[in-house]
């Protein structure tokens, strides 16, 4: 059975008041704790100034779930980002369970939408589905774009996504905000500045990467393969700390062979599979020593090097730069020469 | 030398008083130095949120001075600044710091032939300040702290995520068509980082501590004393207070003050986490973790663990209650 819940939001403090009643539950702090009986998980919203609105969620519901966004006479933007945990790429449900017209929040991806047109989103049973939704105006991509540029690059994203049913697949870009912003209560000092600056960031990124696409060619890719490789990456990159799995693995789990696998890996995310592995996880291991709570041997073996000099030499290679240049400390200017 | 002086509270006039000084003119918000001078550019960003920013990377061809004179008017202004110099062995010497400054205050700034500078300035506001953190519950220190005229020059040096941040604004690769974006974005980040720290400073007990160095050498033994073995009852207060040669209730004091914790309570909590992770190992039974952290009965020992854990130390070694 399929549990809709239909909804009209230009803000989502007002849909998380929606979702409680629904859910019959309290609100604390515009969030919401979904109760046992309909699932685990949580979801919160925070409105920003200029129209922003921000809602985030980490959820797994008991049955399947279809939200009806309702079309709108305001007008606004929805970007959302959407990553489901389940890897159970065999099963092909979300291929024909899923009711018609319905974009499947089983796919990792970012998808941009316009609030005069009504929009279903299907959550399936058990799926554990980390989500963020952005609401913003129009005049919001005025303050730092031209007009030329926002009607081209609409124009440009509507039309392709209309007529080809693009998806764009979720990277290990988008994947280190998201985790920033998707914690059950945010803990950094700043909140809103902090939850503004974060949706920017996101903003930034998709922006950049579709203007980018506006100029260069797109891949050719059909949907059925779109899904396919993006369970692929999201398999490849789940966890750094053991060794990922073999292109013959991941090309038994897909169905397809490695050379189709190969060639269409790079087509989407623009480097052989193993090289974007070996990307991904110097990445992840530069933020890690960033944060500085973790010696470079801990990073190291976070990332799957149990050799620090294999870690070292491939991070140079990255980055330019060694893993300990990361965590190396200035010498302080002095006041002395800053104040009189 | 190169003598600059300057009292502009507006960046665009700043930037045509630099274009006037360095004779050489500004294109897009941002001058090329001329070659004799320096390698390099001055450039003037506005933000969308109202923020004026004005970036320079150059490396000096000549001596120069830098300076601002303190005006009427009162902006603050948010400056990052990074200098490397070479010695004569052709060592490289990176200094860098943050600080928030304001305008009613000198500021100066020498720099040699062949040092390389990357400075970040964001100027701004009471009033713009007051509207950016207008829903964060940590407005209200933030103003009390920046109302302290001791805290006219709040300054911390750069660290690893500080350079990560201010690094991505000198990079080469910015795409043109969204950079405002881009640039406020890291900007934000900085300032996100400042503030928080700012805030964090002024809240926090153990920093800004009136405890001079030579009681905390004297705290610190007095510490490691007291943990160095739990399997021994502890030395008792009075008995510490001889041996750091202070008063024992200044002892009590400044321990707290330092470390969070009455002493004795300090003492049980890192004697009870030694317990805990000597079971955690799995390598002891209770009766000799009890032992080694000093309780003759092993119900008085579970008792202090459930105290302090909310769990019986069974839970852990999987042994029979």
């Amino acid at each position: 059975m399929i549990k809709d819940i239909p909804y009209y939001a230009s803000n989502y403090v007002e849909f998380v008041q929606l979702f409680a009643k629904i859910a019959q539950t309290n609100i604390v702090d515009n969030k919401v704790v979904i109760p046992a009986a309909m699932g685990n998980g949580y979801l919160w919203a925070c409105n920003l100034p200029n129209g922003i609105s921000l809602l985030a969620s980490n959820i797994q519901m008991n049955e399947d779930v279809l939200l009806k966004r309702e079309a709108s006479f305001h007008q606004y933007f929805i970007l959302q980002f959407n990553e489901c945990l389940n890897q159970d790429i065999q099963d092909n449900s979300f291929f024909v369970s899923k009711p018609v017209k319905a974009h499947n929040m089983q796919n990792n991806m970012v998808l941009l939408s316009g609030s005069h047109v009504s929009n279903n989103f299907f959550i399936p049973a058990a799926s554990k589905l980390k989500s963020i939704k952005i609401i913003f105006e129009k005049k919001h991509l005025s303050s730092f774009m031209s007009e030329e540029l926002i009607e081209q690059f609409l124009h440009f994203y509507f039309t392709k996504l209309i007529k080809q049913k693009t998806i764009e697949p979720l990277d290990g870009t988008y994947r280190t905000i998201m985790d920033t912003i998707i914690q059950p209560t945010i803990t950094q000092h700043l909140k809103h500045q902090f939850l503004q600056t974060r949706v920017n960031l996101l903003l930034e990124r998709f922006l950049s990467k579709n203007i980018s696409k506006l100029e260069n060619e797109e891949h050719n890719l059909d949907n059925k393969s779109l899904a396919r490789l993006i369970k692929i990456e999201a398999l490849l990159v789940e966890n750094f700390s053991t060794p990922p799995p073999t292109i013959e693995t991941l090309s038994r789990i897909a169905c397809i062979s490695t050379t189709k696998l190969k060639k269409e890996f790079k087509e989407l995310y623009h480097l052989p599979i193993y090289e974007y592995y070996q990307k991904n996880r110097l990445a992840k291991a530069k933020q890690l020593l960033l944060q500085g709570q973790y010696s470079i041997k801990e990073v190291g073996a976070k990332v799957g090097y149990s050799n620090l000099g294999h870690f070292a030499a491939g991070f140079k290679k990255e980055y330019g730069i060694l893993p300990s240049d990361v965590t190396a400390k200035d010498e302080a200017l002095p006041i002395a020469s800053i104040i009189k | 030398m190169l003598n600059i002086e300057y009292n502009h509270t507006n960046y665009y006039d700043l930037l045509a008083y630099y274009s006037n000084k360095l004779k050489a003119p500004v294109i897009n918000n941002t001058i090329t130095i001329p070659e004799t001078i320096a390698d390099g550019y001055i450039k003037m960003i506005e933000l969308p949120n109202g923020l004026h920013c004005l970036l320079s990377d150059y490396t000096a061809k000549k001596q120069a001075i830098i300076q601002r004179k303190k005006c009427s008017e009162n902006l603050y202004v948010l400056r990052f600044d990074e200098i490397i110099t070479k010695d004569e062995k052709g060592k490289l010497h990176t200094k860098s710091a943050a600080s928030l400054t304001n305008t009613t205050y000198d500021w100066i700034f020498f720099e040699n032939e062949d040092t390389k500078v990357r400075s970040l300035s964001i100027i701004f506001s009471d009033y713009w300040l007051q509207q950016w953190l207008s829903f964060e519950q940590e407005l209200e220190v933030i103003k009390i702290c920046l109302s302290n005229p001791a805290n006219a020059y709040n300054f911390e040096p750069l660290d690893t995520e500080y350079k990560y941040l201010f690094d991505l604004l000198f990079a080469k690769n910015i795409s043109p068509k969204i950079a405002i974006l881009y640039y406020q974005n890291r900007v934000m980040l900085l300032m996100e980082r400042f503030f928080s720290r700012l805030y964090l400073r002024n809240v926090s007990t153990t920093f800004d501590s009136k405890i001079s160095s030579y009681d905390l050498e004297r705290l610190r033994e007095v510490e490691e004393l007291l943990l160095r073995d739990f399997a021994n009852p502890p030395k008792s207060i009075v008995e510490l207070s001889k041996i750091a040669a202070i008063s024992s209730s200044k002892l009590k004091h400044i321990f707290k003050e330092s470390y969070g914790l009455p002493i004795h309570q300090y003492y049980q909590k890192h004697r009870m986490n030694k317990a805990k992770a000597m079971l955690l190992s799995k390598k002891y039974t209770t009766k000799k973790v009890s032992e080694a952290v000093g309780y003759e009965d092993v119900s008085s020992f579970l008792k202090a663990f459930k105290k302090a854990f909310d769990q019986h130390p069974s839970s852990i070694t999987g042994e029979a209650v």
